[in-house]
């Protein structure tokens, strides 16, 4: 199972490409779409690749293109989008190991250093502790994972998986 | 840019002038020997006492001024002192300035055979240590955040050794080292008396000067004087936070490395008054004039500068490394006495030191909860209302630099008589000694707080006490700490004026290491008693430091850290 | 009686000594329900304006009237955004949120519970307990929303609300406020929010209030009677931004 790394951005920049593309009539070319939005190439592609990652936007033959689940997201209102994007999200291999990997837990509770141990298993030529970053905060967005700063503890969110004790 | 130059000119004639003054006043007494130093208390004496003061106290900064530019270069710069040296200043900062009392005795007054001359290094030396250490750390914590691409600029405009020095780095740390002299001035002014009687048991040199003027107003009971001559010490002190002190605040402002502005600019009218001066026809023809009588002097220099780019580095390095060399003189000296003391059996009196640390650290804990509930909401209504800062500020530089032993006469009856015992005086003293550093910290902090917060607080509605609760103290907590932990170095520094005191030839004093120290100093002169005290005394601060303040402050950074 | 009705109101601001007019002769009215957004040049005192209409900041000259009564004091009915986001660092999420309800006299219980509320209407279930600090841009501004909305406020305003955002983020954010302020979601229904982006107030806003550089004087209230959403692309869109631009031009 190949695990793929998650691209640095965060939620907020991947809806506003969708809305972009939607005010585009669905489709731009990516180094116009670069120029519009004021953006630095490799910061664009990664939020285009997190878009594709999450089934939203396609990439033929250098045009971004947007999907009809995006379509369908940008109709839906702010709980049915997490709902969707936490769909999406636990299917990508890398929320599908780490939530297994907090499943063997006790209570699906592991501290921060466990999991940056467990990430740099997975991808040993990231910069884990940025992916941990990216990690908890798209987790956090989707309601699929809750991270406490204080205790510095990654957890299951109730939301996501209601008591399995 | 020229301007600047000027500034920087005319500080230093000024200095040369009063520095000529000094040797020429030095020059007049050197003839007779100190032991029969004459102190005359007569008032008409006043204002040349107040000039011996100044002159001292004018030295003992300039020293402070190069020794700590260049402890704190060293120390920022090379990787291998760094550790060591940081660790040292931590201690030299906890040894109280009777702790340097044998070091001044032993070397300085014993060096010129105990001349007058001898005395006067001495009484600079000790002022010197009451100056010197935070203006050194505020210079190494300047210099460690050089922003590195300031460094680079300077190398990519071919900027290197001294220029590098000058223009890049040396600029960098103005605000903070000005703002550090403010109070270390103060502190100066503070430990004047304890500078200017220098005894030990029998031993005692006393020099002429406003310090001793002050104690022995107070030991004969004057209290007409030591109102005279404390009025005498208020007006200098404001006269020169008004034209020195002021002027160059607001003018390190525009050193400061930073893009966000935060209020309205801060002004001052001698400032102002300065730089009118420097464009008026007459001085630039006083300027035209010096040009020609300077210009070859300055061709001079700078073809120095030229050659000695990297000689005038290592003047700087060597001056450092002699200022190492003369602590090391004076550590060394110690040490003799150390293992002196050490070879002796000890004193049955040391058995009391651990309670005389007891008893001090809680008339400490009671002076900093009275210091911070007077200093937090002040601060607080300082932070609501900008304009008081204008009221507060010099009320606290001011009162900041009266030192404590001239107020006994005030607390004494106060603290004796109204409130009934030598403990409330103690504490009262001990308060003057921290409750300013706590303020000058507290309304740092306060200033800083975003104005955004503040309106954001406004315009839910929070309450006073919610406001405070919620957006003041985690605010402020940061400069609370730092405050804190200056406090309490200033008020273990004060105990040795706070716990001992002579009135009206009566003496005051309670248990405590404070007390404890001045006995064996100023009545016994026990080298033995003299180490053991200041031992456990050092031994006692540098672990409160390591273990619990230091922690809190790392606390307090990851917390309540503001960043935009 | 009018929702908020500012009458001739003059600012001046204190500057070395001298007075600076900030604005001059302001006066307009405010319906409730009404979308506004305030446009002029950089430093032409919409800023100030607006904490006028909240009372943080009163006028020198002239009154603003807060449903027929003059502000004295800060307004309490009204709650702000502001550009910088202006978040406690040392409070969580939750915590941010929680402060104006605290300031209120909520009892603990309530307080978490219409905290939590508004934290799920903005999109931020799952930051309760995260800090400023681990939140990006877009994040800490529906915070910043949240903590405004949670006060139950019958007047929003918003200053510079999108500025500090980069561009797709802006994009998403306004987009989120202007679906949230249509099918009611907020529980406020006025909303006045100050923007230096011409076609941002055209694109969001039912009247756009013009004003000139400092000091700032009104130079035009015009309608915006568009049908939502509103498209870009829109030549009547296009067609208002360049006569707003035009004014503010001349």
């Amino acid at each position: 199972m190949k695990i793929e790394p998650l691209p640095q951005v965060t939620a907020s920049k991947v809806i506003g490409l969708l809305e972009f593309l939607n005010d585009q009539e669905g489709k731009e070319d990516i180094y116009k779409l670069a120029e519009l939005v004021r953006y630095e190439v490799g910061e664009l592609l990664s939020v285009i690749k997190m878009g594709e990652m999450l089934g939203f936007a396609e990439t033929p033959n250098g045009d971004v293109v947007l999907l009809d689940l995006g379509k369908k997201f940008l109709k839906c209102k702010m709980g049915k989008r997490k709902l969707l994007i936490r769909e999406r999200l636990s299917k990508l291999n890398l929320f599908q190991s780490l939530i297994n990997f907090l499943k063997t837990s006790e209570n699906g509770h592991l501290n921060r250093e466990a999991i940056l141990d467990e990430l740099s298993r997975y991808l040993p030529h990231e910069d884990v502790e940025c992916l941990f970053k990216t990690v908890v905060s798209w987790g956090r967005f989707a309601e699929l994972l809750g991270y406490n700063p204080d205790t510095e503890v990654l957890y299951l969110d109730e939301e996501a998986f209601p008591q399995e004790k | 840019m020229a301007k600047q130059f000027l500034l920087r000119r005319s500080v230093f004639i000024l200095a040369f002038f009063i520095l000529a003054g000094l040797i020429y006043a030095l020059g007049q007494d050197l003839s007779f020997p100190t032991d029969i130093i004459h102190l005359d208390t007569a008032v008409s004496q006043l204002p040349r006492y107040a000039v011996y003061s100044l002159m001292r106290m004018f030295l003992a900064y300039l020293l402070s001024f190069f020794f700590s530019i260049a402890y704190g270069y060293i120390a920022a710069t090379s990787p291998k002192a760094e550790g060591p040296m940081v660790a040292f200043l931590d201690v030299l900062q906890s040894i109280p300035i009777l702790g340097f009392f044998p070091v001044a005795v032993i070397f300085f007054v014993s060096l010129f055979n105990g001349s007058r001359i001898g005395v006067e290094v001495a009484s600079i030396f000790l002022i010197f240590t009451s100056m010197s250490w935070n203006m050194a750390f505020s210079v190494y914590e300047s210099f460690k955040t050089v922003p590195s691409d300031l460094v680079d600029a300077a190398g990519a405009l071919g900027l290197s050794g001294w220029h590098c020095f000058s223009k890049a780095l040396f600029p960098i740390c103005i605000p903070r080292l000005i703002y550090s002299s403010m109070i270390s001035w103060a502190g100066g002014w503070y430990f004047l008396i304890a500078a200017e009687i220098i005894a030990i048991g029998p031993v005692k040199h006393e020099l002429p000067g406003l310090g001793s003027f002050l104690i022995h107003s107070t030991e004969n009971g004057q209290v007409d004087r030591t109102i005279l001559a404390l009025l005498l010490l208020v007006g200098m002190i404001i006269l020169f936070n008004l034209f020195v002190w002021q002027p160059l605040g607001v003018w390190s402002e525009k050193f400061r490395y930073e893009f966000s502005v935060s209020g309205p600019p801060r002004h001052s009218f001698s400032l102002l008054w300065y730089r009118k001066i420097l464009a008026t026809t007459q001085f630039r023809a006083l300027r035209k004039l010096s040009f020609f009588t300077l210009s070859p002097l300055k061709k001079t220099i700078t073809l120095f500068q030229r050659f000695g780019g990297k000689m005038t580095i290592i003047v700087i390095k060597g001056m450092g490394v002699l200022c190492l060399v003369a602590i090391f003189y004076a550590v060394s000296s110690h040490l003799i006495v150390f293992v002196e003391g050490f070879s002796k059996p000890f004193p049955i009196e040391i058995r009391n030191i651990p309670i005389a640390i007891g008893a001090s650290f809680l008339r400490l804990v009671v002076a900093y909860i009275l210091a911070l509930s007077w200093t937090l909401p002040v601060a607080y209504w300082v932070g609501q209302s900008p304009p008081a800062l204008k009221v507060v500020t010099p009320i606290a530089e001011i009162g900041a630099a009266i030192p404590a032993p001239a107020l006994f006469p005030f607390i004494i009856l106060f603290g004796i008589h109204v409130m009934g015992g030598m403990n409330a005086a103690a504490i009262l003293l001990i308060l003057t000694g921290m409750q300013w550093y706590l303020l000058f910290n507290l309304l740092g902090g306060v200033q800083n707080i975003p104005a955004d917060l503040k309106e954001v607080a406004r315009s839910l509605g929070l309450s006073r006490w919610h406001a405070f609760r919620r957006l003041f103290l985690p605010a402020v907590f940061p400069a609370l700490i730092t405050g804190s932990i200056t406090a309490w170095g200033g008020g273990w520094n004060a105990l040795i004026v706070s716990e001992y005191l002579i009135y009206r030839h009566e003496i005051h004093s309670v248990t405590g290491i404070g007390a404890m120290l001045d006995q064996a100093i100023y009545e016994s002169g026990d080298a033995q008693m003299i180490l053991i005290t200041l031992l456990s005394m050092i031994l006692t601060i540098t672990l409160l430091n390591r273990f619990f303040w230091r922690k809190l402050y790392v606390y307090a950074l990851g917390h309540f850290k503001i960043e935009y | 009686m009018n929702f908020i009705e500012v009458q001739k109101v003059f600012k001046f601001f204190q500057q070395d000594r001298v007075l600076m007019p900030v604005l001059k002769e302001i006066s307009f009215k405010v319906h409730e329900g009404e979308f506004i957004a305030l446009v002029g040049p950089s430093g032409c005192g919409k800023s100030t304006l607006l904490r006028l209409l909240t009372g943080l900041v009163l006028p020198t000259e002239g009154s603003v009237l807060y449903k027929g009564k003059s502000l004295t004091s800060v307004n309490l009915d009204s709650a702000m955004v502001f550009q910088s986001f202006a978040l406690f660092p040392w409070l969580t999420v939750m915590g941010n949120v929680e402060v104006g309800l605290e300031a209120r006299g909520l009892s603990e219980e309530m307080r978490h519970k219409r905290a939590a509320e508004f934290i799920d209407k903005v999109g931020l279930d799952g930051f309760e307990e995260a800090y400023p600090r681990e939140l990006s841009g877009g994040m800490k501004q529906r915070v910043g929303l949240a903590r405004a909305l949670a006060v139950e406020p019958k007047l929003l305003c918003m200053d510079e609300p999108f500025s500090a955002l980069d561009p797709l983020t802006s994009l998403a954010l306004r987009e989120e406020v202007l679906m949230m302020w249509e099918d009611h979601t907020m529980a406020v229904n006025t909303i006045i929010m100050v923007t230096h982006m011409i076609e941002e107030a055209v694109l969001m806003a039912d009247r756009v209030l013009v004003l000139s550089p400092r000091p700032g004087t009104f130079l035009a209230d015009i309608k915006i009677d568009l049908p939502r959403p509103r498209d870009k692309k829109d030549v009547r869109v296009n067609e208002i931004s360049d006569q707003i631009f035009s004014l503010m031009a001349r």
